[in-house]
């Protein structure tokens, strides 16, 4: 029974690597990359930032299958995270995103250290972190959202050689958009006390309002 | 607490080992914090190792053949254009007859020559050339315009001068426009603003 289990938990999770290996496979190969990197605004909102989503996802299937690797970074977990944020950083210079369309070891390297340098370290950090250091981060967050978009809308002259100007203001107004979103996610989590909606929850369930 | 401020110390200098990779990854890859676009970095590049220009066949307005090699020994200033160009090709086509103008008795003793290049060579034949000179030269003929004679030739001469073009939503052109100096040996050694014309200027003097 317990061996029936296993393997069921075993293949549902290598069938999850797979997928995320797949994901990685088919965001960075011919024809779905090229058509992501011919706009500004599907490389940067689309493959960058799905590139550092399958370094989280990775980081998940191991935190699930290896559950030591979160003890064994806690003391690291600072140093995890400014790896993180300085790949993030290096990846928003325009020079290299040009680079990233231009040359192809430059894009070799994007695609590698986005999943491996960004998101996998990012996740494991993450996990140790506090609810403070964690709110501080995801407000840090936003205010990077904003002031790209700031920039992108602002700016006279094109970033990068290889994106036009209207390609440049478009992702500002859809940073914008997505700024708000999250603005009001995050509004939603500190607003809504768990606590409280679980004794909502838990009411509810005493008292049910039958149907008519 | 010695291991647990031991970790400390591993913790912290595992930090630092990061912080100063990234330090040196970015400090590599914008001239030391100087340039974070391709077009600064481009313009910071050929100062520090000029670019030798390709040999490539130019044909100009009036259909002649001419190439980089023959016009060894003078000072060029060349942009880069595509006729059809509505906006920012007007500006370099008016800002080349002006520094002509101002470069005028180099030019007519040869030392100087003032060169703006298409880089749709398929679409700018010379009659092209012809109209967009007749439409905005004021230097009388001391502007150049010409075309390579092949694609192959276009690209090789895009790659040396790091001009990048990408299709516009109007079927046009997006293209960073620069004024670009070329010693008399055929090097690529300044980019210089396009409305910056006493720097253009100076810089050619100084190079004579």
């Amino acid at each position: 029974m317990y061996g029936n289990y296993f393997s069921f938990y075993t293949l549902a999770s290598s069938k999850r690597a797979l997928g995320i290996a797949l994901c990685w496979l088919v965001i960075v190969s011919p024809p779905l990359a090229t058509w992501l990197k011919h706009s500004m605004l599907s490389h940067m909102l689309i493959q960058l930032s799905l590139l550092v989503l399958i370094g989280v996802a990775i980081g998940q299937q191991l935190n699930k299958r290896y559950p030591h690797i979160l003890y064994q970074t806690k003391m690291l977990c600072v140093a995890l995270l400014l790896l993180s944020i300085s790949t993030m950083m290096v990846w928003m210079i325009p020079r290299l995103l040009d680079l990233a369309v231009e040359n192809v070891w430059v894009d070799a390297a994007k695609i590698l250290s986005l999943p491996l340098l960004a998101g996998l370290p990012l996740y494991f950090a993450w996990q140790n972190f506090g609810q403070i250091l964690r709110g501080i981060l995801h407000l840090e967050a936003l205010a990077t959202l904003l002031r790209l978009a700031w920039l992108y809308i602002e700016s006279p002259t094109r970033l990068c050689v290889q994106y036009g100007l209207d390609d440049q203001k478009r992702l500002g107004a859809m940073l914008i958009g997505i700024s708000s979103i999250y603005t009001l996610y995050l509004l939603k989590k500190a607003l809504v006390n768990p606590k409280v909606a679980s004794i909502t929850k838990t009411s509810d369930e005493s008292f049910p309002i039958t149907p008519i | 607490m010695k291991s647990s401020a031991a970790k400390l110390l591993v913790a912290t200098i595992v930090a630092a080992g990061v912080l100063a990779v990234a330090f040196t990854v970015t400090a590599n890859i914008t001239q030391r914090f100087s340039c974070f676009t391709s077009v600064c970095w481009r313009k910071a590049d050929v100062v520090a190792r000029p670019r030798l220009l390709p040999n490539v066949a130019l044909q100009d307005a009036a259909g002649q053949l001419s190439n980089f090699q023959n016009l060894r020994g003078r000072v060029l200033v060349v942009n880069f254009i595509y006729t059809r160009c509505a906006t920012i090709c007007n500006t370099l086509g008016s800002v080349s007859s002006q520094l002509a103008t101002r470069l005028a008795s180099e030019i007519k003793q040869g030392k100087v020559a003032v060169i703006s290049i298409s880089f749709d060579p398929t679409r700018d034949n010379v009659a092209n050339l012809q109209s967009y000179m007749l439409r905005l030269d004021k230097s009388q003929g001391l502007w150049q315009t010409a075309r390579p004679t092949s694609e192959s030739d276009n690209a090789a001469l895009k790659k040396v001068f790091g001009v990048v073009t990408i299709n516009d939503d109007f079927g046009g052109f997006d293209h960073n426009a620069a004024l670009h100096i070329v010693d008399r040996t055929s090097h690529l050694v300044r980019i210089v603003e396009l409305n910056d014309l006493d720097e253009a200027e100076k810089n050619v003097r100084q190079l004579l």
